[in-house]
């Protein structure tokens, strides 16, 4: 009854019991508004990548993937084909839109769930923010001003990410034009620009091994004005100096309708050319310094001109990690381009890739699992 | 090539409306253009002034992508999308230029001024849609299913449950067959045959009873062997013959003399609007029914060499009872080389128009039949 009394209200103290029960319960909802949303897809326990190729890798494609679900069972399929490496792009414009305020969101998910995969990452990072560059320039344009600011990014990247992600490129194919924000590529600016970002990120996290960029296969004419010859470029960025500036060089290699092991040739763009950058290296006196292929394959579209049919491009695949593996003891990696589209490109692109947007596993996919795992070949008749 | 070539010299000039910009064109300024197709700003558009003060249009495309586009030795440009450049400044009055360009590149060239447009076998991509402008799609080059011609009990992909349905192995059919199988319930056993071009004879063989493949493949494939047909579908039925057909839907040519009965609607049920068919001779028997399908951005298109109206016929706008459409506008319903019977259709009405509240004159004019649209419904306003 007094209790009845009192939260009544009739008396002081009722009244005082009457504020402190209403607090509570105010507490009590706000605590449940405060309460974050269980993940509904969770890591998991770490996983390792069963293969009998450590080197076999893929570029994943994960950068627009927005559920947390597709993106863990993609890295997940990347797993159970045995290829312990991925290449992902990490757009620096997405993840510090504003200067100084960045966005770690999307990156923890993505690098979260490929170390639960037991998968090791080499993040690629480019793409300039609409603070970092003039009006009207695409988003490849970084000028020398902003140099800077870039290499702040990489240093906030290898630093959050530290213990995951031991592998960053600066830039992607700076010898086209369009990468380089449709300016005429220039050997000695990206030098600069791989220099300051190796500082950078080497102060922030002195275990990440920086990564020169994939230069775009290309046999682009002197003065050409949509790129420059990957050799000539990458020379040039030796003699200015790029040799101190990097642990390791991104390789990109496409074989276009040529097989794996057709020669390499400086007038001809195939899968060999590989060779032409490593011997490169060793002539610059970087013989003791690894390679990753990030880049690199066939393509099976039957329209496309510079595309194999889906069988030779199985062929021409597993040929591939195993001729990397027999030939390129240089080669840390062979990541091919490409695992996965979030959605249709509805373009030749979309023959590049190893698994459908839908999960739905392509025979490549298939027999580099075979190979992989050393199981029978389901589609190829032989072993290439 | 000839055929299209007269199909592109119908197009409507760019400078009257949005829509009609036939082929995968893509302008640089969407929002002036688009205003303009409904009456709105009388605006500039700097792409079209600049071309026609040059004297020259800049078209961009990757050329490696045959039947479309393709390069030789030489530099000569050649291929479907080429004829369609070169009759669009045919018509233009002005000269054309290629411009050849990776495909990544594409975009960001277009943005940069490298060209005035983009023709080049060029999905739409509704996330590009901020930057630039899309005519109307030209070709569907999905995937259809072939039957052979002696046999109808293979209509669509369901009837092949139970059965056999060849493709060639790693192709975008070989996915499409699964995925469709899997998300149906179908029991399809897919026969993947290791190069495309034994399939046509293992299906007149009675090995496969269907093969599924793209519609460039299925036009080459049907000029070859003619015992065969696409099934489920008349926009390929009518291929080189006389026939007359209840419906035709779909996307793509129709070759041949061709007489529809009932309704001829481009795309079907599904498709957004926006959808093109071609027709080299097209005849709408009495009171046949032309399905059109209209949204603020887009309308389907009915592209005809020789055209024919037998009587009088409705345009059904397909749309549900006080859905009606506001503000006036004027629209190309079909274009065409030669016309017969133009008397009828000041007899043509509209029908499924969302309810009454509107004139609506059709007719034909200067190669095209237009709808004259002008709501009628007032609005209400008042203070508060």
């Amino acid at each position: 009854m007094r209790i009845a009394q009192h939260l009544s209200g009739r008396s002081l103290g009722g009244r005082v019991a009457q504020v402190f029960l209403r607090l509570a319960v105010l507490l009590a909802l706000v605590g449940m508004l405060n309460k974050l949303p269980k993940r509904l897809v969770v890591y998991g326990p770490p996983q390792t990548v069963e293969t009998t190729n450590p080197i076999i890798g893929v570029h994943t494609r994960l950068t627009d993937e927005v559920d947390d679900w597709k993106i863990q069972r993609t890295l997940q399929m990347v797993r159970e084909m045995g290829s312990p490496w991925i290449v992902e792009y990490f757009p620096w414009g997405y993840y510090e839109p504003q200067e100084g305020r960045y966005q770690w969101g999307h990156p923890d998910t993505v690098i979260n769930h490929a170390v639960a995969q037991g998968l090791t990452v080499i993040a690629r990072i480019d793409f300039v923010p609409e603070w970092a560059r003039p009006p009207e320039t695409t988003y490849r344009h970084l000028d020398r001003d902003h140099y800077d600011d870039y290499a702040d990014f990489v240093a906030a990247f290898v630093e959050r990410y530290r213990g995951r992600v031991e592998h960053v490129v600066i830039w992607n194919e700076p010898n086209l034009s369009f990468e380089w924000g449709y300016r005429l590529p220039d050997p000695e600016a990206y030098t600069e620009l791989l220099c300051t970002a190796y500082r950078s990120a080497k102060a922030a996290n002195p275990d990440v091994q920086v990564l020169a960029a994939g230069l775009a296969p290309t046999l682009a004419p002197p003065g050409s004005e949509w790129g420059m010859d990957d050799l000539v470029f990458l020379q040039r960025m030796y003699d200015a100096g790029a040799a101190a500036c990097f642990d390791g060089m991104a390789i990109h290699a496409y074989g276009l309708t040529f097989p794996p092991d057709d020669p390499a040739d400086p007038q001809e763009i195939n899968f060999s050319r590989a060779e032409l950058i490593r011997d490169l290296m060793v002539r610059n006196g970087d013989a003791a310094k690894p390679a990753f292929i990030t880049e690199g394959g066939w393509n099976d579209n039957p329209r496309w001109t510079k595309a194999v049919s889906p069988y030779l491009r199985l062929e021409y695949t597993i040929r591939a990690y195993e001729k990397a593996r027999e030939e390129w003891a240089w080669a840390e990696a062979v990541c091919l381009w490409a695992f996965r589209y979030p959605w249709p490109q509805r373009t030749y692109q979309d023959s590049y890739s190893f698994v459908t947007p839908e999960f739905i596993p392509k025979p490549i996919y298939l027999e580099t699992r075979n190979y992989a795992l050393g199981l029978p070949f389901e589609f190829l008749e032989s072993v290439p | 090539m000839a055929a299209w070539r007269d199909l592109w010299t119908r197009l409507p000039r760019p400078a009257r409306c949005y829509a009609p910009l036939w082929g995968i064109v893509v302008a640089v300024v969407l929002g002036l253009a688009a205003l303009r197709a409904y009456g709105g700003l009388a605006g500039v558009d700097p792409t079209w002034e600049r071309i026609h003060r040059e004297g020259v249009v800049r078209v961009g495309m990757d050329a490696s992508f045959p039947p479309f586009e393709v390069v030789d030795d030489a530099g000569r440009f050649s291929g479907l999308d080429v004829d369609l450049a070169t009759a669009l400044a045919e018509r233009w009055g002005v000269d054309v230029q290629f411009i050849n360009v990776h495909f990544d590149g594409v975009y960001d060239a277009l943005s940069k001024e490298k060209f005035d447009l983009i023709i080049s076998a060029l999905p739409y991509d509704r996330t590009m849609t901020r930057d630039v402008a899309y005519s109307v799609s030209y070709y569907d080059a999905g995937q259809v299913l072939l039957a052979p011609r002696g046999e109808t009990r293979v209509q669509s992909i369901a009837d092949l449950d139970g059965g056999l349905c060849g493709v060639e192995l790693g192709s975008e059919s070989h996915q499409l067959v699964r995925r469709v199988a899997r998300d149906r319930g179908l029991t399809i056993e897919v026969v993947a045959a290791r190069e495309a071009g034994e399939l046509p004879e293992r299906l007149l063989a009675g090995e496969v009873d269907g093969v599924v493949c793209d519609s460039l493949t299925a036009h080459d494939w049907l000029a070859r062997w003619p015992d065969l047909r696409v099934a489920g579908g008349a926009t390929f039925a009518a291929q080189g013959e006389t026939s007359t057909v209840g419906t035709l839907s779909g996307e793509g040519y129709v070759s041949g003399a061709l007489t529809v009965r009932d309704r001829v609607s481009p795309g079907d049920a599904d498709t957004p609007a926006g959808a093109t068919l071609m027709a080299e001779k097209l005849t709408f028997a009495p009171d046949a029914a032309y399905a059109w399908t209209w949204s603020p951005t887009a309308y389907d298109m009915l592209l005809a060499g020789d055209l024919t109206f037998e009587g009088t016929g409705t345009v059904d706008l397909g749309r549900a009872e006080g859905d009606l459409i506001n503000g006036s506008f004027r629209a190309v319903l079909m274009t065409y080389d030669t016309l017969t019977g133009a008397e009828h259709l000041s007899g043509w009405t509209l029908v499924n128009a969302g309810g009454k509240g509107y004139n609506a004159v059709i007719k034909a004019e200067n190669g095209e039949v237009v709808l004259e649209y002008e709501s009628t419904r007032g609005t209400l306003m008042w203070l508060k």
